[in-house]
């Protein structure tokens, strides 16, 4: 889910939850996040900010071409895994 | 600044790239969310940043506990630390005991017999689990940063 909303690019933390709709949880998403960006799936940067802005700077995340091919071949698996057996033959 | 205290302690016991991924982008959001939000959706962030550092605490574990397996130097730098953590507060245990010691050996015998420590089992509960309490948390906050210091 988060690759799917980090394929339109770069997204903030909050602005992933809020279009997610409630599946993604404030609680859940940074420890998600930080979890892929180890992985390779994601990058993140920190967003830039005006001389004399206040308070901890915002974090960008952006899904890495290796992210998104495991999700286009997640996706194929989903697919293939929902094809009914004469489908699939 | 909001969560200013939830980042000095997540700094402080988080590993520092835990702390870069987790912890800081959990607080800037709720710093920015707090600008315009509702006490409701406040609280509710606050719970989220709060659960953001629980998995971050667990995430720190879970590395930590792999890098265990079939690493002996670690293992051993983890086992000192351990033994040097226990250590600390055993002192002060002992000194808080002592502390209580003194203060039951001023009781008078017919306190005893009159069922006063029984009247008062909560109290002494409570003074015997903040001996216990109390050495590990004043060890964990200066022994911790220690090991993890600021900037690293």
């Amino acid at each position: 889910m988060i690759l799917d909303l980090l394929d339109r690019g770069e997204r903030f933390g909050l602005e992933m939850i809020e279009l997610s709709g409630g599946a993604l949880k404030r609680g859940s998403i940074y420890v998600t996040l930080g979890r892929m960006e180890a992985k390779g799936f994601v990058t993140s940067r920190q967003e830039e900010r005006h001389p004399g802005a206040i308070g901890l700077p915002r974090r960008l995340y952006k899904a890495t071409p290796y992210g998104l091919k495991v999700r286009a071949a997640y996706q194929l698996l989903r697919e293939a895994l929902a094809l009914k057996p004469a489908e699939a033959q | 600044m909001r969560g200013t205290r939830l980042a000095t302690l997540s700094h402080r016991l988080l590993h520092p790239e835990t702390h870069t991924l987790i912890m800081v982008p959990a607080l800037a959001d709720l710093q920015f969310e707090s600008r315009t939000a509702t006490r409701v959706r406040l609280a509710r962030a606050y719970t989220g940043v709060a659960r953001a550092f629980a998995g971050a605490v667990l995430f720190d574990a879970a590395r930590d506990l792999r890098l265990s397996i079939g690493n002996a130097e670690w293992r051993a730098s983890r086992r000192e630390d351990v033994s040097t953590f226990g250590g600390l507060v055993l002192v002060q245990a002992v000194y808080y005991l002592a502390m209580l010691g003194i203060a039951a050996g001023a009781l008078e015998p017919s306190d005893v017999t009159t069922g006063f420590l029984f009247d008062n089992m909560l109290t002494v509960g409570l003074l015997l689990g903040a001996t216990i309490v109390l050495p590990v948390v004043t060890t964990a906050v200066c022994f911790w940063g220690g090991r993890r210091p600021a900037g690293h």
